[in-house]
């Protein structure tokens, strides 16, 4: 589905933090969406938890900066890191060039299904046009 | 899962720009951060500053003829990360009527436009040619940051100025003579000469006025904090102003190891040229220790401290005064402590810059 500009697989969920989610078994695989990745701009360094780390939802797990920005990555969901994308580490420049494929960033082996809120594509619609119009009328 | 754009990425038109080998002026380069203010690339700015003046740079093949040990720009840098940095980031090239169009669509968030050269021949007469096009169809004032080593004339200024530029800068960038031969001239084996870049500032002067000609300097080449006020208070007397850079290791430079200046030392650069520019003090009214640290500014500076005005990012002014060119986040990574403020420090940030300032100091420290 394509929202403004960008791109959402439908088979994906999605957080408030631009993160995509896909679940596999118990073990869910996180990533930066398109909007997320256009809006940070051109990503020069990353920061990712080790495998085996243990993390509760909500938490923050990982940076990652821009030229001009820094912000964070999150863990939707409570469980244990099981994979990190070491590719990404080595050019995190395939985030901002493939965000839902070679992008892909951390899994998640999860133990409960506390978690935060998460959206499906039609969900993230309505969210995102919102946040799209209120972005907007700040910049009046 | 794959990325299913349907339509080229700017990385993609920029890089095909530079495939078909086309230089200024038909194209320019853009500063990252005029990038993304004129939406021609995505990205946030970290705490939410916003870049009130647009930083152009001119472009060739043959690239800058200079040699500064810690430049982006020079040619003997590595291979590998040549051409890939510029003060920090990138600086993505566009053609220059989009960059115009842009800019006129744009132009009410701006404040400010400035066009640097670089050391290469036609730089001059493009430079010329790109000021007049700015000026006619923009209605934003116009910095033109100079490559004095191509200037020898009076009357050369004097067409930078008829052609709109009502700001020139001179980018000395050093404090002495020593250091700038041993970074810029014969130590590199470049072509730039300290006395012919003091000799158009001076002639710079004569032509746009007192206080229209800025000296960028650079904090943590190598000079002490003695030295580098003198040069301030140098400036100052010849009616122009210091704009500070904090020295930032460009990767594959000759420079890329050398260490960034300490935040001690910056902050009281900045805070010695706040006062010494906006004439609250001189530099010998000012203490130096043994180690040529500044150790007392000869008065009460906490009113100056507390503003955080001397702590902002020191750049060309808008029509309003106020600084326009704030170049966010151009001296440090985002969210580490910034060096120069590109937006009016907050409390919290004024509480962190009394503690910065004094550190690093040998001996006799005076606690605010």
């Amino acid at each position: 589905m394509k929202i403004g500009e960008w791109h959402f697989p439908e088979e994906l969920h999605y957080d408030e933090h631009h993160q995509w989610l896909k679940r596999e078994g118990n073990t869910i695989i996180i990533g930066l969406t398109d909007y997320g990745q256009y809006t940070r701009g051109d990503i020069l360094y990353l920061s990712l938890p080790e495998a085996g780390t243990q993390v509760k939802a909500g938490e923050a797990v990982g940076s990652l900066e821009t030229g001009k920005w820094v912000g964070r990555f999150y863990a939707p969901q409570t469980g244990e890191i099981c994979a990190v994308n070491a590719e990404v580490l080595e050019n995190a420049r395939l985030i901002n060039q493939d965000p839902y494929g070679l992008g892909w960033l951390f899994k998640i082996k999860t133990h409960s299904s506390e978690g935060q809120m998460l959206m499906t594509v039609e969900q993230l619609k309505v969210w995102l046009d919102r946040e799209l119009e209120r972005e907007k009328a700040c910049d009046v | 899962m794959s990325n299913t754009h349907d339509y080229r990425s700017q990385g993609e038109l920029t890089q095909e720009i530079e495939e078909m080998g086309l230089e200024s002026p038909e194209v320019i380069q853009t500063s990252l951060a005029a990038a993304m203010t004129l939406g021609l690339k995505g990205g946030t700015f970290y705490r939410d500053a916003k870049l009130t003046c647009l930083n152009l740079l001119l472009t060739y093949k043959e690239g800058c003829q200079g040699r500064c040990g810690y430049c982006g720009l020079e040619q003997k840098r590595s291979e590998k990360t040549k051409g890939t940095t510029f003060i920090r980031v990138a600086w993505p090239t566009y053609s220059f009527d989009l960059i115009l169009e842009r800019t006129k669509q744009y132009q009410s968030s701006l404040k400010r436009i400035c066009l640097s050269m670089i050391t290469h021949k036609r730089a001059f007469e493009d430079s010329l040619n790109l000021v007049s096009r700015l000026h006619r169809e923009v209605n934003l004032p116009i910095s033109i940051l100079c490559a004095p080593t191509l200037i020898h004339k009076t009357e050369d200024l004097q067409k930078l100025k008829e052609a709109g530029a009502d700001q020139l800068g001179v980018s000395i960038d050093t404090a002495t003579a020593e250091i700038f031969q041993k970074y810029r001239g014969k130590g590199v084996r470049g072509p730039h000469r300290w006395d012919h870049y003091w000799e158009i500032l001076r002639k710079g002067v004569a032509v746009f006025g007192q206080g229209q000609v800025s000296v960028h300097l650079i904090v943590g080449l190598g000079e002490s904090e003695q030295e580098m006020v003198r040069t301030f208070q140098q400036v100052h007397d010849l009616g122009a102003v210091v704009h500070l850079f904090s020295f930032y290791p460009e990767p594959g430079s000759a420079l890329s190891e050398k260490a960034a200046p300490s935040l001690g030392q910056y902050r009281r650069m900045q805070l010695a040229r706040y006062l010494i520019m906006n004439d609250l003090a001189k530099a010998t009214t000012m203490r130096f220790n043994s180690s040529e640290q500044v150790y007392d500014f000869g008065m009460d500076v906490e009113p100056f401290v507390a503003s955080g005005q001397p702590f902002r990012t020191s750049g060309c002014p808008g029509k309003d005064g106020e600084t326009a060119c704030n170049r966010p986040y151009g001296n440090e990574r985002p969210g580490t402590t910034l060096a120069n403020y590109p937006f009016i420090p907050n409390m919290r940030d004024v509480e962190q810059i009394r503690g910065e300032l004094y550190v690093g100091l040998m001996e006799g420290v005076e606690q605010l």
